[in-house]
């Protein structure tokens, strides 16, 4: 299953010369019956394509939900054993990868470089980093920024993978986002070079898109008790990226008193503060109130709503992913 | 269209081998053989062997037993286990960083006239001048590429820190079903002296700037006044002598491990030689939440309290100070009160200040 979302334009494979439909203004195509991926604009130019490994089928992807959902705050406590799985949707997501490599050696420089050893009598800015993008604006899953996709490939691309799931097309243009990408490091590296030896220097640019990858996030739609909910599951290696899950009314209600006695404990802190050290103030309980805003804010954005809602966060969680 | 890299096959079973352009060496999947795929971007290959899982679990449980949650890490809880091999390369740099520079320092001096105190900042350009030594220094490089995340780093400078035996390989190793869980390695030693002298160079250059601003604030302090701060105007800094060694690649061992308790499930990530552990989640018990939830409260009305009293003991600026008390009451509240809900977890991190850029 292909998403295709406008309008079709015919593309010729130049690999078994397949003639097939794809949509207008994508950047690459991948042929249907022998899986080559080419640029729409330069068939002849070969691009790498490769495709994660899918480790978990749609019943190991709906545990892990199950499992995740158990634990969140708020949930009812038969939430275990009373959701049921109701459609498994695979997608893969196309990821661009970058290998950024800028050196900007001084002209005077004398290098000594084997296998092992390397010396340079004068150095002048250099960078090196790898970088990943995802290769579409239109992605009909929630995946949060700078989600850790792991650099390394698993296999080369099989049509199969097309009709096994619902495949996104890449869209972006792979070389514009690489002068975005690389523009930092260039930049640095320059830098770099300027305050070593000023005019100098040349700038080596080997930064390249090395390959496409689609990696796979499963969807989960799951009932409890009438209602419906999504998760969105790493096909790869289980991650929750995006969960919804059902709130019991009588845990939120006793959260959201939690909050409330929260919220008047702090304003009778400031208070009984001012008072014993005979402070002159302004507005002091709009003062104190405001300043448990944030508090006061989780509790009503948690638990003043039908469903819960999880977000995989990056910085908190990334600890955790494990190295693929 | 059959790829470049796709048809190769294991030497011991002739499984097919997911290599790509970039597989310089991969363990088989299904019998666990070592292939070499690019035999002149790799000598050898030694190896941290690692404990057995059993070790590993009897570790982790006689740990828990002496902290605070003896009941989560038990065998019947453990929900899944699964080892990986990260290879490693250790490069070592050195290099100076000649420098030359033009700062200025800012120097806040005052006065009595009449009763009355003048104060005023004056700034003094200063030139300093010399070599910077940052010292040698080890980095472990990672051979997967772009391999970021945090259990890989930390294992890597666990490594680093505790330097396990490492052996060669033998033939028959080659063929042991270790090598099923390798990353493969994708990168070449030359590659990894790239990484790490980057690494080392940006780091110096930071360190190097600190010192030289010192080292006019010292000069400039000689003139009377207090120094309140320093820019740098101009600097030619030049890392010359740069000396940098690569060792074979290196496969160590991370385990990683999730508990299932009926409190919620736990990940834990330990060295795979020593069974220390590298990064774990532990429950957070009812008394930690209720500190954090009790914690962001008392310390938002302090601030409450603080906030309400600046416009007044503050003059015209006491409005914008009492906002920034705001401000941070607003984030304590925030961020207390997410701890004391979620997630109920404790995250216990380790070799966390030997990894730049980690706090």
């Amino acid at each position: 299953m292909v998403l295709i979302t406008s309008s079709t334009t015919r593309a010729k494979c130049p690999y078994c010369a397949a003639e097939f439909d794809i949509p207008k203004g994508q950047v690459f195509a991948t042929c249907p019956y022998c899986g080559t991926t080419f640029k729409v604009s330069e068939p002849t130019a070969s691009i790498e394509h490769y495709v994660f490994t899918l480790k978990y089928d749609s019943n190991k992807a709906f545990e892990a939900a199950r499992l995740f959902i158990s634990i969140q705050p708020g949930v009812p406590s038969d939430a275990s054993k009373n959701i049921n799985y109701s459609l498994g949707r695979l997608y893969y997501v196309p990821i661009y990868i970058y290998e950024v490599v800028i050196d900007a050696p001084c002209i005077e420089t004398e290098e000594v470089s084997s296998g092992e050893h390397f010396e340079a009598s004068v150095l002048g800015g250099q960078e090196a980093v790898y970088k990943l993008a995802p290769g579409s604006m239109n992605i009909p899953i929630p995946i949060p920024r700078d989600y850790p996709f792991p650099a390394q490939v698993r296999e080369y691309f099989k049509p199969r993978f097309m009709k096994e799931a619902f495949y996104i097309q890449p869209t972006i243009d792979p070389y514009e986002q690489l002068g975005e990408i690389k523009e930092p490091y260039l930049k640095k590296s320059i830098e770099e070079a300027e305050m070593a030896c000023p005019g100098k220097y040349r700038v080596i640019d080997k930064s390249s898109f090395k390959a496409i990858a689609h990696y796979p996030f499963w969807m989960i739609e799951y009932t409890y008790r009438g209602g419906n909910y999504r998760v969105i599951v790493d096909g790869s290696d289980g991650t929750i990226v995006y969960a919804e899950y059902p709130l019991d009314p009588m845990k939120k209600t006793r959260w959201l008193l939690i909050g409330a006695a929260s919220t008047l404990i702090a304003l009778g802190t400031s208070q009984l503060i001012i008072n014993v050290a005979g402070l002159s103030t302004i507005n002091s309980w709009l003062y104190s109130i405001l300043s448990y805003i944030g508090g006061i804010w989780v509790f009503l954005s948690r638990f003043v709503k039908k469903k819960g809602v999880y977000m995989f966060k990056p910085r908190e969680e990334g600890v955790f992913s494990p190295p693929r | 269209m059959e790829s470049p890299t796709e048809g190769y096959r294991c030497r011991v079973c002739s499984a097919p081998l997911p290599i790509t352009a970039d597989t310089i060496a991969i363990g088989c999947q299904y019998c666990g053989a070592l292939n070499i795929i690019k035999h002149d971007l790799i000598k050898s290959l030694y190896l941290v062997q690692p404990m057995s899982e059993e070790s590993v679990l009897s570790k982790l449980e006689e740990r828990a037993q002496r902290g605070s949650s003896p009941g989560v890490f038990t065998r019947s809880n453990l929900a899944w286990l699964d080892k990986v091999l990260i290879p490693l390369y250790i490069v070592d740099v050195d290099a100076l960083l000649n420098y030359d520079a033009v700062v200025r320092v800012y120097i806040r001096k005052c006065r009595r006239r009449e009763k009355r105190e003048e104060c005023w900042t004056e700034t003094k350009t200063v030139r300093v001048s010399g070599v910077y030594k940052p010292g040698p220094r080890s980095y472990p490089v990672i051979a997967r590429r772009g391999v970021s995340v945090y259990s890989a780093k930390a294992l890597a400078y666990a490594y680093l820190t505790r330097r396990p035996i490492a052996k060669p390989l033998s033939g028959s190793d080659q063929e042991s079903g270790i090598w099923r869980n390798l990353l493969a390695v994708e990168l070449d030693g030359k590659t990894a002296i790239t990484l790490a002298i980057d690494e080392y160079l940006d780091d110096a250059r930071d360190k190097a700037k600190s010192w030289i601003k010192r080292e006019a604030e010292i000069k400039a302090s000689t003139w009377g006044g207090s120094v309140v701060g320093s820019s740098i105007a101009w600097l030619r800094l030049i890392p010359v002598d740069v000396k940098s060694s690569v060792t074979d690649p290196i496969a160590v061992p991370l385990y990683y491990a999730i508990y299932r308790s009926n409190v919620g499930f736990y990940r834990v990530y330990l060295a795979g030689w020593d069974g220390e552990v590298i990064l774990m989640e532990k429950p957070a018990g009812r008394l930690e939440r209720g500190l954090w939830l009790v914690g962001g409260i008392i310390a938002s009305g302090v601030i409450g309290a603080i906030a309400s009293t600046l416009p007044i003991y503050c003059g015209s600026n006491g409005f914008i100070y009492s906002l920034l008390a705001i401000a941070i009451g607003a984030y304590t509240s925030y961020y207390t009160t997410r701890k004391a809900i979620t997630p109920f977890k404790t995250v216990v991190k380790t070799h966390i200040s030997k990894i730049p850029g980690e706090s």
